[in-house]
């Protein structure tokens, strides 16, 4: 492999990192929302795709022309704060130490907690629909006004017809749990049921991507993130996901190392954690680096960081610690979690350099051949051939 | 299949903890193609929810963190929509789509080309990528800056080889290249790049300091 090609994978490699595999995942939700709505819009069936798409473009230039140019009848005042300030339709209102009532002329209220984040994306006589970007929200709702009433909290959608609920929307660990005081409130949304899930009185839910768990609210608390009933309440019903990948991953026992630093790496965050786990790999303090890595892993397992941790503690094994069976560990567990990831070529490649080093031939032969059926013209190539000729 | 949760809920009478299994929407791709050309709601949702990621990251690496990200992928989708009835195999949906993303990509730096030439837009800010942190920032925004004064094509080419990591046939078969011409503009896009970034202060230290450690 030529130097410069070996310089240029290695900044690939952290530039891939750098940049993760995309935007975060609010902002796909918003983008799948506003993709989804550009389709779902009622038209005459003989319009095709591309008129419709035009036509949206057309459409919203003329509905702002109208908003701008004409008092809407049909909205539905709201007022932010005790202070009472007209709001206004998608303006974002935060809170930080204390909540907020947004108010509606008919009695109708959102209250938000501290340190919660929405926007009211809608407010007229068919649809009010609040956004529900992170934190807490009770609903009180009046059903005279005959309008749909919609609290949006990541992929679900929590509809109601005159009610009084509480929903909190962790946005980081995408999980919702919802309280229904008073009517009922259909949530709908990710991968509920394509009927939603019914809340009536007393019923709580708490939707976690991988389970749903329905239970009664025997007390008069508010809600919690780590709300699960087990004393003398009915056992709450739980729904699992099915996930894409029913295999469970293989518990990987990592070298046990001494923490240093191990209160600051609790409280730190994402991106200096996996800023100092870096700077202590570049500087070949492994057990440092390695500490870090799994102490990411634990705190933050959906991040993209969290993915490319395993495959640093693969090279770290490999490079650094001299631990080639070690480092195939690592490198086996990156590819069962992120079979498609940036770094699926170079894993199944350096698995071949690794059990060549380790002195298991056929192992690494056994990989060598997985490779070039899949990376013919791959980084490593010419390692899996040389291996496989032998 | 998914199951009907509130039927269930209502009809259980046990006392134990029922656990019951829902499975996501399995649509496959010869249904979801189907469905679009039908112009079924649930199919696009479907074609979103299988390629939105796979879309989003290419882009995402393409563009480098773009702060126009969403209108681009906003605007593939609406063009895997509009040209669905094109595809004549359904079962290659999914290479379609990276195709249709690539080209549209491609197109899109093209014209930001154009526009830089005709002083439509500024240069490519430095520290682009805005929702990266600090030092991610500076790392991008430099690659992201000799990239983008590249020919376009080394530009795509150099991103899908080193940080993609795609192999030179699956670039030959995404550009529509022969596996000839993937190889040679591969070397030639290393060759562009390596020359600008000797030239680039940031990253020639980086490369000399960092990446050239044996």
């Amino acid at each position: 492999m030529s130097r410069d090609i070996e310089i240029l994978e290695r900044l690939g490699e952290d530039v891939a990192i750098a940049l993760g595999s995309g935007p975060s995942e609010e902002q796909r939700i918003l983008q799948r929302r506003d993709f989804l709505a550009s389709v779902t819009e009622k038209r005459p069936s003989r319009v095709g795709w591309y008129v419709a798409a035009a036509g949206i473009a057309a459409a919203v230039v003329v509905s702002l022309f109208f908003y701008e140019s004409q008092p809407e009848a049909s909205q539905l005042p709201f007022y932010v704060g005790d202070a009472h300030v007209a709001g206004a339709e998608g303006q974002w209102i935060r809170t930080k130490q204390s909540g907020l009532p947004i108010r509606f002329e008919d009695g109708s209220r959102f209250s938000l907690s501290a340190n919660a984040s929405a926007r009211m994306v809608r407010a007229d006589k068919k649809i009010v629909r609040l956004d529900l970007a992170s934190g807490k929200v009770e609903c009180r709702v009046n059903r005279k006004t005959g309008a749909t009433w919609q609290v949006a909290a990541g992929p679900y959608t929590i509809t109601v017809t005159g009610t009084v609920f509480d929903a909190i929307w962790n946005a980081s660990d995408a999980i919702l749990n919802v309280a229904v005081t008073r009517g009922s409130v259909l949530v709908t949304g990710a991968d509920l049921s394509e009927h939603g899930v019914r809340l009536a009185v007393g019923d709580r839910l708490h939707v976690d991507g991988e389970r749903a768990v329905i239970s009664q609210n025997t007390d008069e608390d508010d809600v919690s993130e780590d709300d699960e009933s087990t004393s003398d309440n009915p056992p709450p019903t739980m729904y699992e996901l099915e996930p894409d990948n029913v295999e469970s991953p293989t518990a990987i026992q990592p070298r046990p190392v001494r923490a240093k630093a191990g209160l600051e790496m609790k409280t730190m965050g994402l991106r200096d954690l996996w800023k100092a786990a870096n700077k202590a790999r570049y500087s070949r303090d492994a057990s440092t680096a390695e500490s870090m890595l799994a102490s990411l892993r634990k705190r933050f397992p959906k991040s993209r960081e969290a993915d490319a941790s395993v495959f640093l503690m693969g090279r770290i094994r490999l490079e650094l610690q001299g631990d080639p069976l070690g480092a195939v560990n690592w490198f086996k567990q990156y590819l069962k979690d992120t079979p498609n990831g940036p770094l699926a070529e170079e894993a199944l490649g350096r698995i071949v350099d690794a059990y060549k080093r380790a002195g298991k031939p056929a192992q690494a032969k056994r990989y060598a051949e997985k490779y070039l059926a899949r990376y013919s013209d791959g980084l490593f190539a010419d390692l899996a051939e040389s291996v496989v000729s032998k | 299949m998914l199951i009907r949760m509130a039927g269930i809920l209502r009809q259980s009478t046990t006392t134990d903890s029922t656990v019951v299994r829902l499975t996501r929407s399995q649509m496959s791709d010869v249904q979801i193609v189907q469905g679009l050309v039908e112009k079924e709601p649930r199919a696009a949702a479907a074609l979103y929810d299988r390629y939105g990621n796979k879309v989003n990251r290419l882009v995402w690496r393409l563009l480098g963190a773009d702060p126009e990200h969403d209108d681009v992928v906003h605007g593939i989708f609406v063009n895997i929509l509009t040209s669905i009835e094109k595809l004549k195999k359904p079962e290659s949906l999914s290479d379609w789509i990276t195709g249709i993303t690539i080209n549209s990509v491609r197109r899109e730096i093209r014209n930001r080309k154009y526009r830089r030439i005709l002083h439509l837009v500024p240069e490519y800010p430095e520290g682009s990528g805005e929702s990266l942190s600090g030092e991610n920032q500076i790392l991008t925004g430099r690659v992201f800056s000799i990239l983008n004064k590249m020919n376009t094509d080394d530009h795509m080419i150099f991103v899908l080889r080193f940080i993609e990591r795609y192999t030179l046939g699956e670039i030959a078969s995404s550009c529509g290249y022969s596996l000839a011409t993937a190889k040679r503009r591969a070397l030639k896009s290393k060759s562009e790049f390596m020359k600008k970034a000797q030239r680039d202060p940031v990253l020639s230290s980086l490369i000399e300091g960092k990446y050239n450690v044996p």
